[in-house]
């Protein structure tokens, strides 16, 4: 494993400037995650770092070398695609095997043996060596595709997206078990994602991007109670952070146009003894551990959180006051 | 708009059954769910209430008629499908129309109608815009208006945000609810998403293998799970279930897991044998004090909560619990579970059994 470090990173298609002078560097262990929607320029990200696309300017580095000039097999990067693509007429213990052979990699069949069957026991599919690839479920598809990586000891993993075609359960185990195996096996991880339950549960570091630009490093911690901007803040928590006029509550600082209110920094009085604003309820939605309340305050909606067994009504009149609120400028920059 | 009412419906293909006699009743103006995995039977007991599947046997009321083997045409739905399929060569406005116009509908009622219902949708400004152009959600937006403009008896919705991403799919689940509110038509819906139905419905019939596992509302069915099934589809992360071999008796409001004594709500039928004890992931807390102990193996980073992850002698648990407290991986924690909300299952049968708090209202 090994530091990768990107300084002034440019990519253009065209007139589409993917990627605008990133710089970063993901240090050697590090669970690295790129946040960003579709377009942000993560995947060609991933891709330049592979070396299956070229910069148009800038310097990518992997452990103590420049590999600007290197091929992708050369730079000895492991990447797991969105849509595993498994060799359909072997079995899983050959498709696990099979980078192993690269005749770069001459690796000797004992060694391989030893290899595949600590991978497969690493993700819980030892008792399916044998199968026909696609004798398997889908999580198992793509623990198997994880797996071919794994097999290898690169520099770095790099991994796109690689949950996302899966359903919500497996999507939530695998979240689990593939932290345990980046942090057992010790292993550099770069990992592109929109989702942002993905971005705060594994990673050491989020990157979030925006349109190309890389606009805030940090822990998912810093990020979500830190955010340096409007885009920033809306990225992680769910509901999303309600933005409103800064003067709709009192103390604002000067220059702020926007505050943001996490929707479990509002404080609600349901008899309207707080001194707050008055808002109407529009909408209760149970989700089973929390109530998201709709609401709207002077003209603005705004989401909260309530008891599950909160007996609020449609039409009620509450009353609200911010709680640890952020604010921003009118450029949506934090004002600190 | 109506009420529907669906009695013993049965639908068999072959030697398969897809829906084996299901009951239920969506009440006039009410946002129903159909939640279930792939292949429980949801997206034909949907087409069986639009008449594009005709049932093997039992009833389909719509509106005080029963209509189960009445065509589609003859039922006046309207279906939103996954793909909203849109006349590539017509533009917005056309598109809409389409409906009205061959229904025979004079033009000037059909431009009012059109304007109407661009209107509620928000849609009013790309009228005239060719529909190729347009963003996903817009595109989605001319679908679900050209549901709407013929004012139908019902809509019937087959999972229309499955193909969206997830931060737009959440805006057109709410646009979608607020719509619903806005008209008040009686909708069908069918998803596989537990969120969407919880965050949507008004109400949810859960269906596993062609059979209903449980009908209610949202709240009802997540603290009250009739079955292990429901139990674990309802709820991210899911309910914790630990096994044991065990018994209660009526009235007792306490059962020994282990050798543990964990308190419950009173029981109101009795059972011994191999149990499962259902616990939500947010009514566990960490207490030194706590009898049951479980360790830590992953804690997962969520805003102002964490999911802490923990083995215990009867299966592992996942905890919601704040997110400044500490769960250090490898350390053994005290746990304390929410009596007043825990569920005892059957093992065998995965049945909830009664207890009190079946009984509240």
């Amino acid at each position: 494993m090994a530091d990768v470090t990107l300084s002034g990173v440019t990519k253009r298609f065209g007139h589409e400037t993917a990627v605008e002078d990133l710089s970063l560097s993901i240090s050697d262990g590090a669970f690295f995650v790129l946040l960003g929607p579709t377009g942000a320029g993560k995947t060609t990200t991933l891709r330049l770092i592979a070396g299956l696309e070229t910069p148009d300017a800038g310097d990518i580095r992997i452990g103590d070398r420049s590999v600007m000039s290197e091929t992708p097999a050369q730079r000895n990067v492991a990447m797991v695609f969105q849509q595993y693509s498994l060799y359909p007429h072997l079995t899983v213990r050959d498709n696990l095997s099979f980078p192993l052979r690269s005749p770069i990699l001459r690796t000797p069949e004992p060694e391989i043996a030893r290899k595949v069957g600590e991978v497969a026991e690493v993700l819980h599919i030892a008792h399916k060596l044998d199968n026909r690839s696609t004798a398997l479920s889908g999580g198992e598809m793509q623990r198997v595709s994880i797996g071919r990586a794994l097999v290898r000891d690169p520099a770095i993993y790099l991994m796109d997206e690689p949950l996302s075609s899966l359903d919500a359960k497996l999507r939530a185990d695998l979240r689990v078990e593939l932290k345990r195996i980046q942090a057992d096996l010790g292993a550099t991880m770069l990992y592109v994602t929109h989702d942002q339950i993905e971005a705060m549960t594994m990673a050491t570091d989020v990157g979030v991007l925006d349109t190309g630009r890389l606009v805030q490093v940090g822990s998912p911690r810093e990020i979500y109670e830190n955010p340096s901007s409007t885009y920033v803040a809306s990225r992680l928590g769910l509901p999303r952070i309600n933005l409103l006029p800064a003067d709709l509550f009192p103390g604002a600082p000067s220059g702020a146009a926007e505050i943001g209110l996490r929707p479990e920094h509002i404080d609600l009085d349901e008899s309207g003894g707080n001194g707050g604003l008055d808002a109407t309820v529009i909408r209760l939605e149970h989700l089973g551990d929390q109530t998201r309340l709709h609401l709207v305050c002077a003209g603005h909606d705004l989401t909260t959180l309530t008891d599950p067994h909160s007996t609020l009504q449609s039409g009620q009149t509450v009353s609200i006051r911010p709680r640890t609120p952020l604010y921003f400028d009118p450029q949506g920059e934090r004002i600190r | 708009m109506a009420e529907i009412v669906i009695k013993n419906l049965r639908k068999e293909f072959g030697d398969f059954t897809a829906v084996q006699s299901s009951s239920f009743t969506i009440a006039d103006g009410e946002f129903f769910m159909l939640l279930g995995p792939s292949g429980c039977g949801k997206t034909t007991t949907l087409r069986m209430i639009a008449g594009l599947e005709l049932p093997t046997s039992g009833e389909i009321w719509l509106d005080g008629e029963e209509v189960s083997q009445r065509p589609a045409s003859k039922r006046d739905i309207a279906f939103v499908f996954q793909m909203f399929a849109l006349y590539p060569h017509m533009n917005v406005r056309r598109n809409i129309s389409y409906p009205l116009v061959s229904q025979g509908m004079s033009k000037a009622d059909v431009t009012a109608k059109v304007a109407e219902v661009a209107e509620i949708l928000g849609i009013a400004e790309i009228l005239d815009r060719p529909v190729s152009g347009l963003s996903g959600g817009d595109r989605q937006r001319v679908a679900l208006g050209r549901a709407i403009v013929r004012d139908p008896k019902a809509f019937m919705m087959d999972e229309p945000l499955g193909a969206l991403d997830a931060e737009f799919r959440e805006r057109m689940a709410e646009e979608l609810r607020a719509l619903h509110d806005r008209m008040n038509a009686t909708t069908v819906y069918v998803t596989h998403d537990q969120l969407e139905a919880m965050q949507m419905g008004d109400k949810i019939v859960v269906m596993n293998h062609g059979v209903v596992e449980q009908f209610g509302t949202p709240q009802d069915i997540y603290d009250k799970p009739a079955t292990m099934f429901v139990a674990d589809f309802i709820g991210s992360p899911a309910m914790n279930f630990l096994n044991f071999e065990g018994a209660i008796e009526v009235d007792a409001s306490s059962v020994s897991v282990g050798e543990h004594a964990l308190a419950v709500p009173a029981a109101r039928e009795g059972f011994s044998g191999k149990m499962v004890l259902g616990v939500r992931p947010e009514h566990i807390a960490f207490a030194d004090d706590g009898g049951y102990r479980g360790r830590v193996v992953a804690a997962e980073y969520l805003g102002t909560t964490q999911i802490v992850t923990l083995e215990t002698p009867h299966g592992d648990l996942k905890a919601r619990i704040p997110s400044g407290q500490q769960a250090a991986i490898g350390e053994q924690v005290g746990l304390r579970f929410n009596a007043a909300t825990l569920t005892l299952f059957d093992a065998r049968s995965g049945r909830a059994l009664q207890s009190a708090l079946h009984e509240e209202a």
